[in-house]
């Protein structure tokens, strides 16, 4: 009798669905562990493997960091192919949603420095996110946040690199993007973070465009044209620092602020990395 | 400029996965059916597809890696080479294009397209979806981003490689 194959993995409930596939709750047979496994559905025949399945595994194999979503195994059975991950109940914008009241600033601190060391991670293994924002950001039970979701993640190889314009969450999207570039850098990551980080103060999203335009309006707000826009302007920078201030004044100490600034600016080569801005005032 | 030693190791360690599923002498070793002078036919069909979809340099490079990859591992026969070297641009391209050409454009025959998903599921077991290559591209791209050579000089060591 032939012996077939058995998944070493009890899949339980549904959890949710990702782009590429549908996401279970499972635990380790004999053991009473919780992982989450993707099933990789090839829904279009003419595709294959999908791209963001493609992406997300060669890049999460490589990235090894305590404030990164770890790839336990990559499973093949019965044709089907299976990711299996580390299985976290929270992510962050569930977390702010059932936390009503303001973080204290010691929080503040451990999430964003969790934050920047995950992404700081990724950056020197020349890959960027493209995709933070609350949603993929993940929470451990002892409150460590882990970066997760690398569907839209690349490989860089020079700086800046030719890519597609339309990746990111419209909020967390850094104006060189929303003017339409297709060179950029690792600096449209750190613009997200920045946002994450006045969200995590604010309780809601800093930015909430509707659209592009709006978007980009509620950053620059008298804006004329988007052609001439020149973002390395220093009034549109003294401006906009000067909106960002009045919103979060009252909520933040003086270094907070700074190194939000820091993270929001609009010239992306002035941007902070993260680990200049992990040596940052705010952190000690 | 940002990260650039931590971005040189990173390669490095990477150089040493990629030639961990590479064998050197696969033509004496694995491949009874399959001589050097076919590898360099496939590499220039290869070239050609890519020209014909405009893909970008880097594809190029990540198609003829995992081509060699596959070669070093599987024993194949004449009459597989073209589906095989098709699955491989057709992950490359998947990989690193913006629009990655869709599969009809170079294969019409169903039979084949059955086959192509069959080796490329065998294939990304095999490299166990580590994709992320150090290629002589990928070194050329880094050394140039230190030392800022202009464009024109890019292309022709593009061309050269």
């Amino acid at each position: 009798m032939s012996q077939i194959p058995l998944s070493k993995y009890h899949l339980l409930t549904k959890i949710g669905q990702g782009l590429y596939g549908d996401v279970y709750k499972a635990n380790i047979l004999g053991t009473d562990q919780y992982v989450a496994v993707k099933k990789i559905r090839i829904y279009d025949v003419s595709v294959g493997v999908p791209i963001t399945a493609l992406r997300e595994t060669s890049l999460l194999q490589r990235i090894q960091h305590q404030n990164v979503v770890k790839i336990l195994e990559v499973e093949k059975i019965h044709g089907q192919i299976r990711v299996v991950m580390e299985y976290l109940k929270l992510d962050l914008q569930q977390y702010l949603n059932e936390n009503k009241d303001r973080l204290s600033v010691e929080l503040l601190k451990k999430f964003m420095h969790d934050i920047l060391s995950g992404v700081g991670a990724c950056h020197r293994l020349n890959c960027i996110h493209r995709d933070i924002q609350p949603k993929n950001i993940l929470i451990q039970d002892d409150g460590t946040l882990k970066i997760g979701d690398f569907g839209s993640a690349r490989v860089f190889q020079k700086f800046p690199q030719f890519f597609t314009s339309d990746v990111c969450d419209l909020w967390y999207r850094a104006p060189e993007l929303l003017l339409g570039s297709n060179y950029y850098t690792i600096a449209i990551d750190m613009w997200a973070i920045g946002c994450v980080f006045a969200e995590l103060i604010l309780k809601q999203p800093l930015f909430q465009g509707e659209n592009e335009i709006h978007q980009v309006k509620l950053i620059i707000p008298n804006v004329q044209s988007f052609q001439t826009v020149n973002l390395n302007d220093p009034n549109l920078q003294i401006q906009f620092n000067g909106i960002i201030t009045n919103k979060l004044q009252n909520l933040i100490n003086q270094d907070g602020l700074d190194l939000i600034l820091k993270l929001l600016k609009l010239d992306p080569e002035q941007r902070i990395s993260c680990s200049q801005s992990l040596q940052h005032s705010f952190f000690r | 400029l940002l990260y650039i030693k931590q971005i040189y190791f990173t390669l490095q360690t990477q150089q040493n996965v990629n030639m961990s599923f590479l064998n050197p002498n696969y033509f004496s070793d694995i491949q009874s059916d399959l001589n050097p002078e076919m590898r360099a036919q496939m590499i220039d069909e290869v070239h050609k597809l890519c020209t014909s979809h405009k893909a970008q340099r880097r594809t190029f490079h990540q198609t003829i890696y995992l081509l060699d990859v596959y070669l070093s591992t599987n024993r194949i026969f004449t009459a597989q080479i073209d589906s095989i070297y098709k699955t491989c641009y057709f992950i490359a391209s998947k990989y690193e294009e913006i629009y990655p050409s869709p599969l009809w454009r170079y294969t019409n025959d169903r039979d084949e397209m059955q086959e192509i998903f069959q080796i490329e599921k065998e294939l990304l077991s095999l490299v166990d979806f580590k994709l992320v290559t150090a290629s002589s591209y990928v070194w050329l791209n880094y050394y140039w981003t230190i030392i800022n050579i202009a464009e024109k000089t890019q292309n022709w060591l593009t061309y050269s490689l």
